[in-house]
């Protein structure tokens, strides 16, 4: 609680105090001012201006309000359809457990279920084992050769070893792995000319091959990166951490804390503590290379000056990003991105104040779990 | 808010001239005063007052939501303590706690009664000369309504320290006033 003391309201008459300005110093002020005026940085300083700042507001509390309505909406989007596909899992293996088992092969032919989502059937190998990705040892159909319904499992019958029953699917199958490798009898499991048939029908279940465990679709992505300079106010650098959590193969969302020190030409340092919060979606993915988009929201906040004086700033961002993949695990990314600081009711000029709409690079690695 | 510095604060925020030398001749001479009092030097004050109108013409955030002269009140105060800063690229000179000489406790009563006839001016300059770091604690309790606790976090020192400055500041300035008040009398 501050104090207050007779003493100091001795001295606060002295709050209403007027002194004379010397001679000319309007006249030294208003040159000055149209020479800084006519400086590009403060022409963007003074059209910002014009906004009202109600506008403002309410322009920063959308983009914050659409980043989270993206992301619920993309949320609810991904329970969904897994629920959608656990319930047609549920019916298939119904449906298989009735099929006839004289259909059943006597050497062992192995579903490989690639990364393309195919189911092949592959009887060259009398191997049982499943095969971690299937690629490295079965044949692999291309798209146009998958056929076959899953509703029929009375699918035509081939003789020859060497072609390939066509498989039909109803419904996608996605690679985060229903089938795992420690339950194999629990749908599809083992297939000769063409069959379907539930595992436990077959003692040579085991063959069903996955396509890698199951991720938990959560990834970690140290950052670090910088932004444009503008004037007095140097390159900023950025350091921190993010989490990122899939949300299904095109989707995904980030948050985390990444700490920004922007060094100032001739005057204190200064820093800051930013909150990103992004929607990310992947746009092309590749072997090796996958190319994104991100947008979002940013809350700021400058650090050695209190609430106060220096209340949160809030910003929305959009970028682009590209990963490159060393393994399924790790990556490493470069995030370009242009954002828009909106304006605060604090008085501190800062990078984030004098270049509202600036271009930043973030770069880190990327290790999914 | 009236009408007339409504028009005078849309003005403002569109950059229009005889707005802005409206807002100078109404604030000026005040937040000379206010720079004076920070900056304890007619010359650096004039250099803040300066800085401050430029940034306030260029950077017009007002928003309503406090009276105009408390705006700008903050804006040139905020532009005193950045300048006293820059002057000193080491740190404002605070003198330690142990460092501040022993000086009687303030009879305030006494004082407040002394005081009573010493113009603004006086006082004014009396503030202005006290030694940089308790001035600077001085003028951010007694007039920005500061908290020791939000001193502390504006000047990064600890709360103890500007408590400590604040006495001292109000020691001297009572050993002033009654110096001032002696020395009138004997004329």
């Amino acid at each position: 609680m501050k104090e207050k003391d007779d003493f100091s309201a001795l001295f606060q008459s002295l709050g209403e105090a007027k002194m004379p300005v010397k001679e000319g110093f309007w006249e030294d002020l208003e040159k000055d001012l149209s020479a800084v005026m006519a400086t590009p940085m403060e022409e963007v300083t003074a059209k910002r201006a014009v906004l009202r700042p109600i506008y403002r507001r309410w322009v920063a509390a959308a983009s914050v309000l659409l980043v989270l309505a993206l992301g619920s909406v993309a949320f609810w989007y991904l329970n969904s359809q897994e629920q959608d596909m656990q319930q047609a899992f549920s019916e298939l293996s119904a449906k298989l457990e009735t099929s006839p088992e004289s259909n059943l092969p006597e050497a062992d032919t192995p579903i490989i279920y690639n990364n393309s989502h195919q189911i092949v059937s592959n009887s060259h190998s009398n191997n049982t084992q499943a095969t971690g990705h299937g690629r490295s040892s079965s044949k692999i159909m291309t798209p146009g050769l998958v056929a076959a319904s899953l509703g029929d499992t009375e699918a035509e019958a081939d003789d020859d070893d060497d072609e390939m029953v066509p498989v039909e699917v109803t419904f996608q199958i996605i690679e985060r792995g229903y089938f795992q490798g420690g339950q194999p009898n629990n749908g599809l499991t083992n297939a000769s000319n063409g069959n379907l048939v539930s595992g436990e029908s077959n003692e040579t279940a085991t063959a069903v091959a996955v396509n890698g465990k199951k991720k938990s679709g959560w990834a970690l992505k140290p950052a670090f990166g910088t932004s444009l300079p503008k004037g007095e106010y140097n390159m900023p650098l950025t350091a921190g951490m993010t989490v990122e959590r899939k949300l299904n193969n095109t989707l995904a969302v980030e948050a985390g804390l990444l700490y920004n020190y922007m060094p100032v030409h001739n005057d204190e340092n200064q820093s800051s503590l930013s909150l990103p919060v992004k929607l990310g979606v992947n746009l092309a993915e590749g072997k090796k290379v996958d190319v994104y988009a991100t947008v979002g929201g940013v809350v700021e906040k400058l650090l050695g000056k209190s609430f106060s004086e220096e209340p949160v700033q809030l910003a929305a961002t959009a970028g682009l990003g590209v990963r490159y993949k060393f393994t399924d695990n790790l990556a490493v990314y470069a995030e370009p991105s242009l954002s828009h600081y909106f304006d605060t009711d604090g008085t501190t000029r800062t990078l984030r104040t004098e270049q509202a709409v600036n271009v930043n690079l973030l770069c880190g690695v990327r290790m999914s779990y | 808010m009236n009408a007339d510095e409504l028009i005078m604060v849309e003005g403002c925020r569109k950059g229009d001239a005889d707005a802005r030398k409206q807002l100078y001749t109404q604030y000026a001479e005040q937040m000379l005063a206010v720079c004076y009092r920070y900056t304890g030097n007619l010359d650096d004050a004039h250099d803040v007052l300066h800085d401050g109108f430029i940034k306030i013409f260029t950077h017009f955030t007002f928003r309503g939501d406090s009276a105009l002269k408390s705006w700008m009140y903050k804006v040139m105060s905020a532009q005193a303590i950045d300048f006293m800063r820059r002057k000193h690229a080491n740190g404002l000179q605070l003198m330690d706690n142990e460092e501040l000489p022993d000086l009687p406790d303030v009879d305030e009563k006494a004082v407040m009664a002394e005081a009573r006839g010493i113009d603004e001016e006086t006082l004014m300059n009396m503030v202005a000369q006290l030694p940089e770091g308790c001035r600077m604690v001085f003028n951010l309790f007694v007039f920005e309504d500061k908290s020791h606790k939000e001193i502390a976090e504006l000047l990064h020192i600890q709360p103890d320290t500007s408590k400590s400055q604040f006495r001292y500041a109000k020691s001297l300035l009572a050993k002033k006033i009654k110096q001032y008040v002696e020395h009138e009398g004997e004329r």
